[in-house]
C-alpha cells in the first residue's frame, strides 16, 4: 500500500533535517510531505537545500489547516494511508510500520500512544489533565477506550484522508478528529509508544492561550460526540 | 417627540438610505448587505415620522419610557447584524484556508513539472 507521512513544519530549522534524515533511513520506500507553514525562519529554505519534498503555505493557517492540506495532498495523489508526524523529533520513525500495519490488519484510525505503556515523555501535568478529560467525554459518548486523545502521531485509511481532506479542526484537532472518527463507527485503535521530549523549539501553545484551548476542544470534543456526521455513512 | 429631534431624525436616516445607495452603486457594499443596511435606514426613518409607533410598541411590551424600547430594538436590530457578519466572516475563513492549501498543492505540482521539463530539455540536447 502507498503511504505518506505528513510533516506540518513552523519555525523547525534545528530540528527539521534530523527529522527527515531519521525518517528517510529507517523507511527508505515511505513518502513523506513537509507542509511549511509560512515559517519565520529559515525552515523552508533548508529544507530546498536539502532537497526536501515540501509544500509551502503563502499565510499562516495553524496546526489544523497545515495537517489538512497534507491530507488534501494524499487523497489527491491517492496514498492508501497517510501518517501525521511532527517535525521537532518528538515521534520516532521507529513506529511508522506498526501504525502501517494496524491499518493494513484493516483499521480507519492508529493513534500512537504515550500512556499504555505509561513510558518515555508523559508530558506535563496539566496537559495531561485534558488529555485524560477528552478522553472521559469520549468514553462516555462513544464508548470507546481513546487514552492519549492529542498524540499528533497517527495513521488514517483512505476512508479517513477522505474524512480529514474534508473537514478538519483549525486548532488543536487531534481530540476533536479522534472523538469524530469513534462517533461515526469508524474503526480506532492505539499502539503502545515512546515520545521523546522535544529537541528544539517551544510548544505552540502559552499558558494564557492554554484555558481558552483546552475549554474551546473541550466543546469541540462534545459536539462532535454528540452530533453525527452524515457525509460519513 | 422634540420637533427638532424629530427633523434631525428625519434629515439623518435619509442622508443615510443615499449614501448606502450610494456605496452600493459604487460596488463598495454587496447587495446583500444593502438590504440589511437600508431596512435599518427606513426604520429610523418610519421612527421620525411617526414616533407613535414606538410610544405604542413600548406600551405593548410593558416597557414605561419610549427611549428605552427604541434603545432595546436598535440594539436587538445591531446583534442581529453583528450577528450575521460573524457568519460571514466564518465562511470567509473557510474558503480563504482552501485557497491557500490548493495554492500549496498547485505550487509543489508545478515545481515539480517545471524540474521535469528541465530533465527532458537536458537530455534532448545531450543526444
Amino acid at each position: 500500500m502507498k503511504s505518506l507521512v505528513i510533516i506540518p513544519a513552523y519555525n523547525e530549522e534545528e530540528a527539521i533535517v534530523n527529522t527527515i534524515n531519521t525518517l528517510t533511513k529507517t523507511c527508505p520506500d515511505t513518502d513523506y510531505i513537509i507542509i511549511n507553514d509560512c515559517s519565520k525562519d529559515r525552515t523552508l529554505e533548508i529544507c530546498k537545500q536539502n532537497n526536501f519534498n515540501v509544500l509551502s503555505l503563502c499565510v499562516n493557517l495553524g496546526i489544523g489547516g497545515t495537517v489538512q492540506t497534507g491530507y488534501k495532498y494524499a487523497l489527491k495523489y491517492n496514498y492508501d494511508i497517510a501518517i501525521q508526524m511532527d517535525a521537532d523529533g518528538q515521534h520516532d520513525p521507529a513506529y511508522l510500520n506498526q501504525l502501517i500495519k494496524k491499518i493494513e490488519e484493516g483499521y480507519d484510525l492508529v493513534i500512537g500512544s504515550r500512556f499504555i505503556e505509561k513510558q518515555g515523555f508523559q508530558s506535563t501535568f496539566f496537559r495531561r489533565m485534558g488529555i485524560n478529560l477528552y478522553s472521559k467525554i469520549i468514553k462516555i459518548f462513544t464508548g470507546k477506550v481513546i487514552k492519549d486523545t492529542t498524540s499528533g502521531y497517527r495513521a488514517a485509511n483512505k476512508k479517513v484522508i477522505k474524512i480529514f481532506a474534508e473537514n478538519y479542526p483549525v486548532d488543536y484537532p487531534e481530540p476533536e478528529t479522534n472523538a469524530f472518527v469513534a462517533k461515526n463507527n469508524l474503526k480506532i485503535t492505539e499502539i503502545p509508544m515512546q515520545m521523546k521530549k522535544r529537541d528544539t523549539g517551544i510548544s505552540s501553545i502559552t499558558p494564557i492561550k492554554s484555558i481558552y484551548y483546552a475549554i474551546k476542544v473541550g466543546l469541540a470534543v462534545m459536539l462532535a460526540c454528540i452530533l453525527k456526521n452524515k457525509e460519513v455513512q | 417627540m422634540n420637533a427638532v429631534l424629530q427633523m434631525i431624525l428625519i434629515i439623518s436616516s435619509v442622508l443615510f438610505c443615499i449614501f448606502i445607495l450610494y456605496v452600493t452603486h459604487k460596488k463598495k457594499l454587496s447587495y446583500k448587505y444593502t438590504l440589511l443596511w437600508l431596512a435599518f435606514g427606513c426604520l429610523t426613518l418610519l421612527f421620525a415620522l411617526f414616533p407613535n409607533i414606538i410610544t405604542s410598541i413600548a406600551k405593548s411590551i410593558h416597557i414605561f419610557e419610549p427611549t428605552n424600547a427604541l434603545f432595546l430594538i436598535y440594539i436587538f436590530f445591531i446583534i442581529v447584524i453583528i450577528f450575521y457578519i460573524s457568519l460571514g466572516f466564518s465562511k470567509n475563513q473557510e474558503k480563504i484556508t482552501i485557497l491557500i492549501q490548493e495554492n500549496a498543492i498547485l505550487q509543489s505540482r508545478i515545481e515539480r513539472l517545471e524540474k521535469q521539463k528541465e530533465k527532458e530539455i537536458d537530455t534532448n540536447e545531450d543526444n
